[in-house]
């Protein structure tokens, strides 16, 4: 029994959730017998809010948060070594691992949703799904998608490295953290749990008034969404704060590496942009439970508001996928290059300019969406303005590799093909953001691949890459090198297949979300199921690697990759207060090739 | 020092060139091309593909050379060197795609929208209103007072002005031939022209269809009718056909 006291904190969330759950379906249940509306929605939004704040008042936020205000004596989770990753730890490296870990097993479903999805359309005619299926298997590998491309390197990968970075012990606020990564898991459940309810048809984006209209699935998809968007607003204000107030001594503004930066500029946007679309959301609930009709055009609504309020989010968002992809490409480019960052100042300001402009250009997806056509010229110039600080991410990672002593180990490897990648996104997108083409490409495959393009070959190759580049900091073992290259090799070449395929279905009239297509497009389509499947062996590897190596890789030693930055400065993994001694920093993140270069940014003591 | 940039660039100028060529006599991946509409746009998606192609090539190059002219065996034992800035290239680079921008902004960004609108600013030939219901579509000839649900007849070389509707859910009216899209927007009218270059039908070219293309639920996928071109006295035996069946 005692060896199982670790399970305790997640039994106590699930007996917190089943009481919520009850208590909720009683006061739906009664609030539905009072107002005589349909009741199943209601009794659904009742007892989902009352098992969420079930889940987390068992799960730890009453024992080791709520007991304090009230003066009794809170109780902390304690575990060790892996049984830590179970309960509600306010430790960031706990914290970040139980966040990639819950996420790379996400992104794994949902690329089993997308192979699904490919057996579907391998046959021109139905096939494995159907209509009945199809659209809601599509609409959950989007958002899942979407979360993990969100979530998985700021939550995962920048909780834990980011405070090492710079040289802070904790993040500023370490209950909220626990908070936002245990606000995960119902989510998780709730989207799962969608298909039991008639799933939900409305892609992603769930444009109303569909999603107003359609089965109960859907409204689990909005409380999922307005769910993770809380934590993704937790999530940012911590890193804004944690960068702002926690920087060791020494440690300025133009000292913090770069990876930090995009984390800066990503947080910015979600602390910012999130609530807009939660408010969206929220309204499409309005109009399902409350019988409002923000979204009913018979009685005044309007669609289009919607999407506008939608893009207003989810164009920045996916700044808030790319910037830290950015910033640890460009983290990794110096570190194997031997060299330091070419033109870091110039790639702070991109930052920042695309931080700003990035919430000028939503517009962009609704050039057939019958706005005024006023809008279509401004919006078309912005976003392509956004391609000059764009630009200089290709200028510092070439300019850092030329004449650099390159090594080209797997992360390295990512950090080379996530360059390529992301040119073809990035040249795509010009295509879309101009009016023109865009009439005939929107909603087409042109698109799918395009924001494939960005999400997976920059975002998701560079969640990957910087895997296996602080793979060493967090379990203190090396990866098997040969894996690596192997994973990388495999997943490039038939990523690529794959999505230039999609590229030529789209503009040859495949439209989107569609499970069935004219028949002259069915070579294509064979071939990129075929690349699917090859793309979905090659993660093998990586998780065979991961694995084998946390349980028995050969020892790293603290500084395996011979970087400057501060997090390397400590031991591998680092210590529960991160250093020994508190750090003082007195130069710049990237000394390579300075004379005398200390070992890292850190003073040693 | 020299010697690091002459491949590079010899390189860069023959795989733009090479790739170049390419597109211009192989590139076919567009549908075939059947109004006014279609010729701006493709005009404005090959012209985009031109631009593209230096910019490609001149990264992949350099990242490929790079990475193979810098690499070393394994870990590296020195540092390279302490370069942490060239101003002038920054200038470059930052003014230089700055400039690509403004190019592309103007033409064929601006250059195209005028176009259309210029198009679109005509007094149509012909008007349609196509409704849009969960999953159908209602073609309606309005001058005329004709409608039809299985299929749009078109008489080429007019100008066409759709107004699109939805009855229920976001729909989108989408002629791959054509390339005009507009989304049905339930409580608003949305507008889009064509006007059809040649004669063609569905029969010949799946492109000649009209398709929805915003998702609107289990039928969306198969929420399309057949387009058909006709000339102009074929179209007005089809109209007269038409109302005699009423
Ligand atoms: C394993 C490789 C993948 C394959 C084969 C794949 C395939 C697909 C397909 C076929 C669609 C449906 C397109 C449509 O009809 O609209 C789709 C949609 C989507 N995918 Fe993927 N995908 C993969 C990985 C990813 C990744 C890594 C991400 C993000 C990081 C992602 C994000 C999305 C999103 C956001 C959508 C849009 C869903 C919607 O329209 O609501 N996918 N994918
Ligand atoms: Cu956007
Ligand atoms: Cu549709």
């Amino acid at each position: 029994m005692t060896q199982l006291k670790f399970l305790w904190p997640i039994t106590r969330g699930l007996i917190g959730a089943i009481i919520g759950l009850l208590v909720g379906l009683g006061v739906g249940l009664s609030v539905s017998s009072l107002t005589g509306n349909p009741a199943t929605e209601i009794n659904i939004s009742f007892s989902y809010v009352f098992a969420l704040l079930g889940w987390l008042l068992g799960v730890g936020v009453w024992n080791s948060w709520i007991r304090e205000w009230i003066g009794i004596k809170p109780s902390y989770f304690e575990a060790k070594n892996w049984q830590r990753y179970f309960g509600f730890s306010m430790d960031h490296k706990v914290i970040g691992v139980q966040y990639l870990v819950t996420f790379v097993i996400l992104f794994l479903l949902g690329g089993f949703f997308a192979l699904l999805m490919r057996i579907e359309l391998a046959d021109s005619g139905e096939g494995l799904l159907g209509p009945n299926y199809y659209n809601t298997i599509m609409s959950l590998h989007g958002i899942i998608m979407v979360a993990v491309a969100v979530a998985a390197i700021i939550g995962g990968l920048s909780n834990y490295v980011l405070p090492l970075m710079i040289g802070a012990e904790d993040v500023a606020f370490p209950r909220i953290n626990a908070l936002s990564f245990w606000i995960i898991p119902p989510v998780a459940i709730l989207l799962i749990l969608t298909p039991l309810f008639g799933g939900f048809d409305s892609g992603w984006t769930a444009y109303p008034p569909l999603s107003v209209t359609n089965a109960d699935g859907q409204l689990l998809f909005l409380f999922a969404f307005l769910t993770f968007g809380l934590s993704s607003i937790l999530g940012g204000l911590n890193f804004l704060t944690t960068t702002i107030c926690l920087r060791a001594p020494g440690m300025t503004w133009g000292r913090l590496p770069i990876f930090v930066w995009s984390i800066v500029a990503a947080s910015i946007i979600s602390v910012t942009a999130t609530q807009v679309v939660a408010f969206g959301l929220l309204m499409v609930i309005l109009d399902r439970v409350a019988g409002m009709v923000f979204f009913d055009a018979g009685l005044g609504g309007k669609p289009l508001l919607y999407e506008h309020v939608f893009w207003f989010y989810s164009h920045p968002a996916v700044y808030i996928m790319i910037l830290p992809a950015f910033g640890a490409l460009l983290e990794m480019v110096s570190h194997f290059s031997r060299k330091p960052l070419f033109g870091y100042k110039l790639v702070v300001a991109s930052f920042l300019s695309i931080t700003a402009l990035s919430f000028l250009v939503w517009a962009h997806h609704l050039f057939t969406s019958g706005m005024d056509e006023f809008l279509h010229i401004p919006f078309m110039a912005i976003t392509e303005l956004i391609s000059v600080p764009t630009g200089v991410v290709f200028l510092s990672a070439l300019g850092t590799i030329w004449r650099g002593k390159l090594w080209l180990v797997t992360p390295m490897l990512f950090v080379v093909g996530t360059v390529f990648n992301f040119l073809i996104g990035g040249l795509t997108g010009i295509f879309l953001a101009d009016v023109a083409t865009d009439i005939h490409l929107q909603d087409t495959y042109f698109v799918v691949a395009h924001f494939h393009y960005t999400m997976m070959g920059g975002e998701i190759f560079m969640l990957f890459g910087a895997i296996y580049y602080w793979f060493p900091k967090m379990t203190g073992r090396l990866y098997n090198e040969t894996l690596g290259r192997l994973h990388f090799i495999t997943m490039f070449l038939t990523y690529n297949a794959l999505f230039i395929t999609m590229f030529i279905v789209g503009t040859n009239g495949m439209n989107r979300r569609v499970w069935t297509y004219p028949e002259n497009l069915q070579d294509g389509n064979i071939l990129i199921g075929v690349f699917s499947l090859l793309l979905g062996l090659s993660f093998i590897p990586f998780v065979y690697n991961m694995v084998a190596s946390w349980a028995r890789g050969t020892v790293s030693g603290n500084n395996p990759w011979g970087a400057t930055t501060l997090e390397w400065a400590t031991d591998s993994p680092p210590p529960e207060e991160n250093f020994a001694h508190p750090p003082k920093v007195d130069e710049g993140p990237y000394t390579y090739g300075q004379s005398g270069r200390k070992e890292t940014q850190a003073t040693p003591i | 020092m020299k010697n690091n940039w002459t491949l590079p660039l010899f390189s860069w100028v023959l795989s733009t060139v090479i790739l170049e060529i390419l597109a211009i006599t192989n590139l076919h991946t567009l549908p075939s091309s059947g109004s006014k509409q279609a010729v701006v746009i493709d005009e404005a998606f090959f012209l985009l593909i031109y631009i593209c192609i230096p910019i490609f090539t001149l990264i992949t190059v350099f990242l490929i050379y790079s990475v193979f002219k810098f690499r070393s065996k394994g870990r590296p034992d020195k540092d390279g060197p302490h370069v942490t800035n060239s101003r002038n290239l920054s200038y470059v680079w930052v003014i230089g795609s700055f400039i690509l921008v403004a190019f592309v902004f103007v033409h064929p960004g601006v250059t195209g929208v005028l176009e259309l609108r210029a198009e679109e600013k005509r007094v149509p030939d012909v008007v349609i209103q196509a409704e849009a219901q969960k999953w159908s579509w209602k073609i309606m000839y309005l001058k005329e007072g004709v409608y039809s649900r299985n299929e749009i007849v078109l008489p080429a070389y007019y100008n066409t002005k759709f107004y699109v509707t939805s009855k229920d859910v976001l729909h989108a009216f989408w002629i791959p031939a054509f390339r005009v899209k507009i989304d049905a927007v339930p409580g608003m009218t949305t507008h889009v022209n064509a006007t059809p270059t040649k004669l063609g039908n569905f029969d010949e070219d799946v492109n000649y269809r009209l398709q929805c293309a915003e998702l609107c639920g289990i039928g969306h996928a198969q929420m399309s009718i057949p387009v058909r071109v006709l000339s102009e006295n074929d179209y007005k035996t089809w109209l007269k056909n038409q109302k005699s069946l009423r």
